[in-house]
């Protein structure tokens, strides 16, 4: 009879510990894991934003042809080819609608931009600033949005058992 | 007593409460860095107004761009708050469970 109970009281100690151990391995996920690569990707892309606003404003002018569309045709692929590459990432991931919208919203823009260049065949000064403004508004909260995702987390391990 | 809940919530609690506390400035700098870009935006975007530079229907144009910029940025927040939130309950849910595995190992 004490066999028994003792033969119980094994069996519930070894299934408590395995329902312990199966559980503890869960974690909370409501947004997608931080990714390095993604991070680098999104700062590159700004910086070449960046770079292709400062260069046309400090080196063309809009009295000449030096600011003409046809010259920076290539730079606006490029550039919607990088932006295209990040939605389409940021679109297959889970849990990442948010940054998802985020990257359709940065990429529709550029599209906008490009076409108010092709269409005028030039820009203005204050077009040139202000489209980069918005352009790298859009890139911060898209940056934003994956480095959050680095929050709390060194913290949540500090607090490891 | 192997196992006191009491004890364990406690803990838990502070887990909770010490991730946010942590993250909390770090979110808060980021809400300053959107707020200094928006300034910078709409400083400029006067300035061309003043200057009569832009069109009324360019304007238009522009702060239907603002409007999308808003949008992201709170979207990025919503981002923040997740974060915290998840890295908070997986914390509780450490402490939780390491309580729960030592009170295996003194059974």
């Amino acid at each position: 009879m004490n066999k028994l109970i003792l033969q119980k009281r094994k069996a519930a100690f070894l299934l408590l510990t395995i329902v312990t151990l199966s559980f503890a391995a869960c974690k909370v996920q409501l947004i997608s894991a931080y990714d390095a690569n993604i991070h680098t990707q999104i700062t590159t892309t700004t910086t070449n934003i960046d770079s292709f606003y400062t260069q046309m404003l400090a080196t063309t002018s809009s009295r000449d042809s030096s600011r003409a569309y046809a010259k920076f045709a290539s730079a606006y692929a490029d550039i919607e080819v990088q932006l295209r590459t990040l939605y389409n990432i940021n679109s297959t991931r889970a849990k990442n609608a948010q940054q998802d919208t985020i990257c359709k919203l940065t990429l529709s823009q550029w599209i906008k931009y490009e076409a108010m260049h092709k269409t005028n065949g030039t820009l203005k000064d204050f077009q040139i600033t202000l489209n980069r403004d918005f352009m790298l508004a859009k890139m911060q909260a898209m940056e934003v949005s994956e480095r959050a995702k680095t929050l709390g987390v060194s913290q949540a391990s500090t607090t490891n058992p | 007593m192997a196992f006191d809940i009491g004890a364990v919530f406690k803990s838990m609690e502070g887990a909770v409460q010490g991730t946010v506390t942590t993250a909390w400035p770090q979110a808060q700098a980021i809400f300053e860095q959107f707020e200094q870009t928006n300034k910078q935006t709409l400083a400029d975007l006067a300035n061309a107004t003043i200057s009569g530079e832009m069109s009324a229907d360019e304007l238009k144009s522009y702060l239907a761009d603002m409007k999308t910029t808003l949008q992201a940025q709170l979207l990025a927040s919503e981002v923040m708050a997740l974060a915290v939130a998840q890295a908070a309950a997986n914390a509780a849910l450490d402490v939780f469970w390491g309580a729960v595995s030592a009170a295996i190992s003194i059974i």
